[in-house]
């Protein structure tokens, strides 16, 4: 053994029970009377005292569902909605100094050239939204969707600016927005989990699952991630020779013991589990049937593009309304493959996201119809976009000239859209400079838009919080204000 | 010792002269209560009282420095810091007179008599210093503000101007800017106490500026001083309002920048000047042209406990749409195995003043049950989508006068419902997609419903 762990032993060694008890007579001593004083609140406090399912919502809420489309690596603003002329004329010379001042890229060195708009746009729609000629159907229905333009967000790199859009805070911990939305709120069927997420197959996002994770809340309001084939949830389908009989009898047994050590422990996981053994076994049944999207006649399958058996955001986005229709709170999609650096093909602003914008934009533009169409739109939240946006200068890793084009992360300026749920329609709020590389008017933080979700659902983000460890967490922590401008 | 120096202590301590006054304030009035306790029920007070009036003596020297530590931050109406300030030296110099007279009460007869009407007087003094000092921090309309009309007129004051919150009768200076500055600045800038020698309770005033000169520049805000002091980093020293009391809010400092854009106008109307839609907006916020949603402007009293869990034992999902709302959504899943009957809606009728939302989508529902639905009196929202009614059933609908969302998608309804749905003279959203309606059932729908917003088709499907 090394003198340095010796020497830590050999101090461990003195630190006996006696020591213990003689060094934290204060504490304990304090420990004890709060424990007189009053018992409940020794602990933090139980789901009971928090804002719960009673409570809520504060006020009448517009939407009651959302289906949240992240688009995972950021999308560029600048190819596809926020049109900017002026970066045409500037393109390939040199980005200003004055930009660059005091500024931190994720990969851009030294003096950038400035980087034109790569694809064309137009206007469409009455209420004339320019969108560029990657998202051909999704310009069909400018005007049922409100365009955020000058968006800003506080994180640089994907994985925690994704926790800061999906959790409020970048690092590891916090409940999800959805975790939260399905704490306050419930589901609206209690044969399906309230918080549904479906990946579109390619990468997961940088952020793992904790961009859909439960945090400090009762785990039950974790995010249930559904798989593209197979199972669509894992282990829903009982193994062989297991009959729905014997899963009910073996269940009421397994849940009688959990409750013994619930009475004995009082953890509240304890209740999480029993309630989530009982949800899993109502899911059995209605969860094959609702995840099959073959049920679904053809001409709506081809006005969504989807591709039944196959993992695709097309899918998902037919799931996702399959399951807002049966109630489900939050559905959260994600699609992979945004990070247009350009340093390959695959990730150029000419190619690359030409084949991603194709991916997504028959099925979005779909999802909006289908859902006005059946009257959904009204109560049902769409929101779509990255976790930042991408700057107005070209790329040049490591002071190289890339091989082709793309754009670093920028976290002053991005776009997003919302529809339905509330939001007005058919308009563009927030506007960025000449080049788009800073919001001048109407910014809208991440934490702006997270009050704003909330709001729609009648919950008020500054007095929506959770007792944990001796303070009150909110999803805005003490940032965000609702964004009135946007509400119809 | 530099932190001691750097800092400004006079206004340091000065600023504990509001929290400080008030223990010199109690102890004098607890030794009028002591006094007159012991007159009347024979109890022996009088060393208390002594002890209360030494320390209203000590505590009131106290707060008499700290007092003028605070004048000198300046700002304050003359007249009635003078009246503040003398009253309150007086009622220390009372209150130890008072106090010197009570230790040596047995000495001479006289000093009885003199001590009564020390401790009188100090009171009297200690009430009108009080009344100044309120009105010093509140301005001195503060303690009559909410006063009724009569009580008002008798002590001078005009009559409260009640607000107008009508769009197009509402005055942008009164109803918007000037409700805003007593809101959020007045306590500072009022005729008791000009901070910065400036005025924003009357018009005159307003324009005439403080320290600094004119604070507004009819037409362009940019230029404008107060705009700029209300747009600053709320963290800057010149930011107002100041000490940290709650800011303009964003839909406030849009609105003033507005007002002063338009040439900041004193006897306007709100519709007179033009704005753009978000102007509106922002106008509904501050209480200006709000439109009531119907749920809020009834009000209605809660289902009883018992009779919602009759209607959940049904097996109907019940739950209020916001925290101590009156008004209920309720549900019935397609899932329950247990099928919907007409007796069991009959159980919902129980609470059919308060269901405001009704869900019945994907349910086998025969025409007839919807004579119960039609009773609903209160409904806004109510989706039949998917289920087996028929044009019959719609007849039963036409009472709901207060229905704004109807969705019947995917039913068998055809233009014979018609006539039956233009009586729904409430509706705003009417989805009607995959049933028999035709183009034509579409126009004259819109033609007896011109608001409503009909959802049949999309023009790419
Ligand atoms: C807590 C007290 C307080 C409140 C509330 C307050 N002010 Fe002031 N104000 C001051 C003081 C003290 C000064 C003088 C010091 C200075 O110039 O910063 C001042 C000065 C000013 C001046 C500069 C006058 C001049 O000519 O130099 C303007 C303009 C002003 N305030 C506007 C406002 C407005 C508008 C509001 C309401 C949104 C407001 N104030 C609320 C305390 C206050």
């Amino acid at each position: 053994m090394d003198l340095y762990n010796e020497a830590r032993k050999r101090k461990l060694e003195f630190t006996t029970r006696r020591h213990f008890l003689k060094r934290c007579g204060t504490g304990l001593g304090g420990i004890a009377l709060a424990s007189l004083l009053g018992p409940q609140h020794l602990l933090g406090r139980g789901m009971g005292d928090n804002a719960g399912p009673d409570t809520l919502p504060h006020f009448y809420p517009k939407a009651k569902r959302v289906i949240y489309l992240h688009m995972a690596g950021a999308p560029s603003q600048l190819e596809m909605f926020d049109y900017k002329p002026k970066l045409e004329e500037l393109h390939d010379l040199d980005c200003p100094e004055s930009l660059l001042e005091g500024k931190r890229f994720a990969f851009i060195q030294g003096i950038p050239k400035m980087l034109g708009p790569q694809h064309s746009f137009e206007r469409y729609g009455e209420s004339g939204t320019y969108v560029s000629e990657l998202l051909p159907h999704f310009s069909n229905i400018v005007d049922e969707v409100a365009l955020l333009k000058a968006m800003h967000t506080d994180e640089f790199n994907h994985a925690p600016a994704q926790l800061f859009l999906q959790t409020g805070s970048p690092r590891v911990g916090r409940p999800s927005i959805g975790a939260w939305v399905t704490y306050g709120l419930g589901s609206e069927n209690e044969n399906l989990p309230g918080y549904m997420v479906l990946v579109s197959g390619g990468k997961s996002p940088s952020a793992g699952k904790n961009a859909w994770g439960s945090g400090f809340l009762p785990s039950e309001y974790q995010g249930v991630q559904c798989r593209n084939s197979g199972d669509p949830i894992l282990y829903v389908s009982n193994p062989d020779g297991m009959s729905r009989d014997i899963r009910r009898k073996s269940l009421d047994a397994i849940n009688a013991i959990n409750k013994e050590q619930y009475k004995e422990f009082g953890d509240q996981e304890i209740l999480s589990r029993i309630a989530q053994y009982e949800m899993a076994f109502k899911m059995q049944l209605s969860v094959p049937e609702v995840m099959d999207i073959t049920k679904e006649p053809t001409y709506i399958q081809a006005l969504y593009g989807a591709n039944p058996g196959q993992a695709s955001f097309a899918n998902n986005c037919l799931l996702a309304r399959r399951l807002v229709e049966q109630g489900v709170r939050f559905v959260q999609l994600y699609h992979w493959g945004w990070d247009m650096h350009g340093d390959s093909k695959a990730t150029s602003l000419n190619e690359g996201l030409k084949t991603k914008c194709l991916e997504i934009d028959k099925p979005m533009t779909a999802l909006v119809q289908d859902l006005k169409l059946r009257g959904l739109l009204d109560d049902t939240l769409v929101i779509w976009g990255g976790e930042f946006g991408r700057t107005p200068m070209r790329e040049n890793r490591g002071g190289r000239i890339m091989p082709f084009y793309g754009r670093d992360h920028h976290t002053e300026a991005f776009t997003i859209w919302m529809a339905g749920g509330g939001i007005k329609s058919g308009f563009s709020y927030g506007e960025t400079d000449d080049i788009g590389y800073y919001g001048i008017k109407d910014r809208v933080h991440v934490h702006d838009l997270q009050a704003t979700i909330l709001h729609q659902l009648g919950l008020d983000h500054e007095k929506f919080t959770y007792h944990f460890q001796g303070r009150d967490f909110r999803l805005t922590d003490v940032h965000g204000h609702v964004v009135k401008d946007i509400l119809a | 010792m530099t932190i001691l120096l750097e800092a400004n202590l006079t206004l340091f301590f000065g600023r504990f002269h509001p929290l400080l006054v008030h223990l010199p304030i109690g102890f004098i009035i607890l030794a009028g209560i002591f006094e007159m306790i012991s007159w009347k029920k024979k109890v022996d007070l009088q060393l208390a009282i002594a002890y209360a009036l030494l320390a209203g003596a000590i505590f009131g020297m106290m707060a008499i420095v700290l007092g003028l530590m605070l004048a000198s931050e300046g700002g304050y109406n003359e007249s009635a810091l003078n009246a503040h300030k003398w009253t309150g030296i007086a009622t220390t110099v009372l209150s130890l007179a008072a106090y010197l007279l009570k230790k040596n009460l047995h000495k001479a007869a006289w000093m009885q008599k003199a001590y009564q009407s020390t401790l009188l007087l100090a009171l009297i003094t200690l009430t009108v210093a009080g009344h100044y000092g309120g009105s010093l921090t509140h301005g001195s309309t503060y303690l009559l503000e909410h006063a009724p009309g009569p009580v008002r007129q008798l002590a001078g004051l005009k009559p409260a101007r009640e607000r107008i919150t009508v769009m197009d009768s509402a005055l942008v200076y009164d109803d918007v800017i000037h409700y805003m500055f007593e809101a959020k600045c007045n306590v500072c800038h009022n005729p008791d106490k000009q901070k910065g020698a400036l005025l924003l309770t009357e018009p005159a005033h307003i324009m005439k500026g403080g320290d600094s000169g004119p604070v507004i520049v009819p037409g362009d805000a940019s230029q404008s001083e107060l705009f700029l002091r209300v747009t600053l980093n709320p963290d800057h020293d010149d930011f107002m309002p100041a000490e940290g009391r709650t800011p303009l809010t964003k839909e406030e400092t849009a609105l003033l920048e507005w007002w002063i854009e338009k040439g900041a106008p004193f006897d306007k109307k709100v519709v007179e000047l033009s704005r753009e839609e978000r102007i509106n907006g922002y106008l509904r916020e501050v209480g200006i042209g709000e439109k009531k949603p119907f749920l809020a402007s009834l009000a209605i009293a809660s289902v009883a406990r018992e009779v919602q869990d009759e209607i959940v034992a049904e097996g109907f999902k019940l739950k209020t749409i916001a925290t101590n709302s009156p008004w209920l959504e309720a549900s019935y899943s397609s899932y329950n195995p247990d099928k919907l009957s007409e007796q069991k809606l009959s159980t919902l009728t129980n609470a059919k003043e308060n269901i405001t939302w009704l869900t019945l989508s994907r349910i086998p529902l025969k025409d007839d049950w919807l004579s119960h639905i039609g009773r609903f009196t209160n409904l806004t929202k109510l989706w039949l989508n998917q289920t087996a009614i028929t044009d019959e059933g719609i007849k039963h609908l036409v009472q709901l006068k207060n229905l704004e969302y109807l969705n019947l998608y995917g039913t068998k309804l055809t233009d014979e419902a018609i006539t039956d749905i233009r009586q729904l003279s409430g509706l705003k959203k009417l989805y009607i997609w995959q049933t028999d309606i035709t183009e034509e059932g579409v126009a004259q729908i819109k033609e007896s419903l011109p608001e409503v917003e009909v959802v049949y088709q999309y023009p790419s499907l």
